[in-house]
């Protein structure tokens, strides 16, 4: 498959005012995916594949796609198209519409974290007005998408808020394609709205910004990191800098990347969009007047049931335990189960044991890294095992010293 | 994938999806799009019947990129029109609303994922 890759032929995305159509295209930024065909190539249901050998640079997503199987029929690809980008685009967006068009045919793929739905096939050679209604529900959809998870809104300029205007700055999310086919790209700010622990029943907006730090950990060349360590002395690398070392990829010289290279290629993670969407950003809170305070932002999509971390953070800091990052503020600011496509899905596949049925929020927390990195625990089992793995050691180490 | 339809059923499908998934606004969707039939101009015409009578997938590229265009614009405008302040300040207005564009990624290099899928 060398050389061939298949990719959408439009793009749905914002663009500034009176502004050019980007290039590379960016499906990062893409609220809707448009596939078009014609009526002999669907009906064998091949792929479509672009030859690109045309001299253009090879793009990760087009690895991405193309070293699966080369026998997609439309639907698998347009899914496939709408899942990246929904993966790519993290805790912002919910849900990604995509259109499938063959030539007067219309169908519909909507996806979102739990599932995906493929409308029927409509011919609208008698009433062309059901294309353009379609691209105006993409375009509304576009417009209600902070509605969906009211508490995100994602922020085009810095009027208002402590961010600077070179947060925003499009230059700065520019995709490079580079020999890591790395991607260096902060999102576009958001603003979340939190109960900050100092007065939970108030409301506070934090803004973040710049690269979600669950970005895949990147090996880094020992000149690289330490230009950017003489620049910022504090920085340091993760913890889970030994699982690197376990898979064998960090080489010798190299270090992992960290947020405070954020500026150089990264290579960019996608979580499953069936898994949390787990997505941490650097964050300031209304009213502070610069960056300094090392603040961060987590978002995940969490089973409702499930205790939420800033408990257990709170806890920790009222026992006053040494090296817990201090929570700032909390919040859960959307539920799964809150949308009417979700009650048509478990409708239309009720009774089918692989549908189960979806019960998450999507819960915020802000904490203050004052010691040992919360990013270096996954979930909370880990942190658990990890105070029980210290209880145990201090208790052998309180029995060895006690039979001596 | 989409729904099996057995021979006696009249149910149209693809309306209950799109009702479903532009809920609660599919049926302003149609209204505003048939409107935007009826008041087109020459231009709009014009890529409407290239795009009827394409033979090919690539005949399609350029009747759709302006047609796609023209129907967020509309919607755009739609919206700005019913803005808070839309009296007063149109343009203020519709600053506040995405701009949204059918980029064309057929011919140029789409990025935005890398890494291997967890």
């Amino acid at each position: 498959m060398n050389g061939m890759l298949l990719r959408p032929d439009f793009v749905a995305m914002r663009v500034r005012q009176r502004a050019e159509a980007p290039s590379p295209v960016d499906a990062t930024d893409a609220s809707s995916m448009i596939e078009m065909k014609f009526d002999h190539v669907v009906k064998g249901n091949p792929p479509k594949l672009h030859d690109f050998s045309s001299g253009l640079p090879s793009s990760a997503f087009e690895r991405e796609i193309s070293s699966k199987t080369s026998k997609w029929t439309a639907h698998e690809q347009i899914l496939e198209y709408g899942c990246v980008a929904l993966s790519a685009q993290g805790p912002s967006s919910q849900s990604i519409v995509d259109l499938l068009v063959t030539h007067m045919r219309l169908q519909l793929n909507y996806t979102d974290r739990a599932g995906c739905m493929m409308s029927d096939e409509h011919n609208f050679s008698n009433d062309i007005s059901i294309l353009f209604a379609a691209l105006i529900g993409v375009y509304i959809l576009d417009v209600q998408h902070a509605g969906r998870q009211p508490e995100i809104t994602r922020l085009c300029e810095s009027h208002g808020t402590p961010l600077t205007t070179s947060d925003f700055d499009p230059a700065d999310r520019a995709v490079t394609a580079g020999a890591t086919a790395g991607i260096s790209r902060p999102i576009a700010p958001v603003k979340v709205m939190i109960h900050p622990e100092s007065n939970p029943a108030e409301q506070v907006a934090v803004y973040a910004y710049g690269a979600n730090l669950m970005e895949c950990l990147m090996p880094l060349d020992g000149t690289a990191a330490q230009q950017v360590c003489k620049k910022n002395p504090r920085a340091r690398t993760r913890p889970s800098i030994a699982g690197l070392r376990k898979s064998k990829r960090l080489d010798k010289g190299q270090v992992v990347a960290t947020k405070r290279h954020a500026n150089l290629l990264r290579r960019f993670a996608p979580r499953c969009i069936f898994g949390s969407g787990l997505a941490r950003y650097s964050c300031i809170l209304e009213g502070d007047a610069e960056k300094s305070n090392e603040m961060t932002l987590q978002l995940s999509w969490q089973p409702k049931d499930r205790v939420s971390e800033s408990l257990v953070l709170r806890l920790a800091n009222e026992a006053g335990i040494h090296g817990v990052p201090t929570l700032v503020g909390s919040r859960d600011i959307a539920n799964m189960d809150d949308g009417h496509i979700r009650s048509r899905l478990r409708e239309t596949f009720q009774g089918l044991d692989s549908i189960r049925r979806v019960d998450k929020v999507l819960r915020a927390i802000i904490w203050r890294e004052d010691g040992i990195p919360l990013s270096s625990v996954n979930n909370i089992i880990d942190l658990l095992c990890g105070f029980e793995s210290i209880l145990r050691s201090m208790s052998k180490s309180t029995s060895t010293c006690a039979e001596c | 994938m989409p729904q099996q339809k057995q021979d006696d059923d009249i149910r149209d499908y693809f309306e209950e999806n799109c009702i479903s998934i532009f809920f609660p606004n599919w049926a302003s969707c149609k209204d505003l799009a048939a409107t935007l039939i009826a008041t087109s101009d020459d231009e709009m015409e014009v890529n409407i019947q290239k795009y009827r009578d394409a033979s090919s997938e690539r005949q399609l590229y350029m009747p759709f990129k302006y047609l796609a265009n023209r129907a967020f614009k509309a919607a755009r405008h739609a919206l700005g029109a019913v803005g808070p302040d839309a009296r007063r300040d149109r343009e203020a207005d519709l600053a506040d609303l995405p701009n949204l564009l059918a980029v064309p990624a057929h011919d140029r290099p789409l990025l935005g994922c890398a890494g291997e899928r967890k």
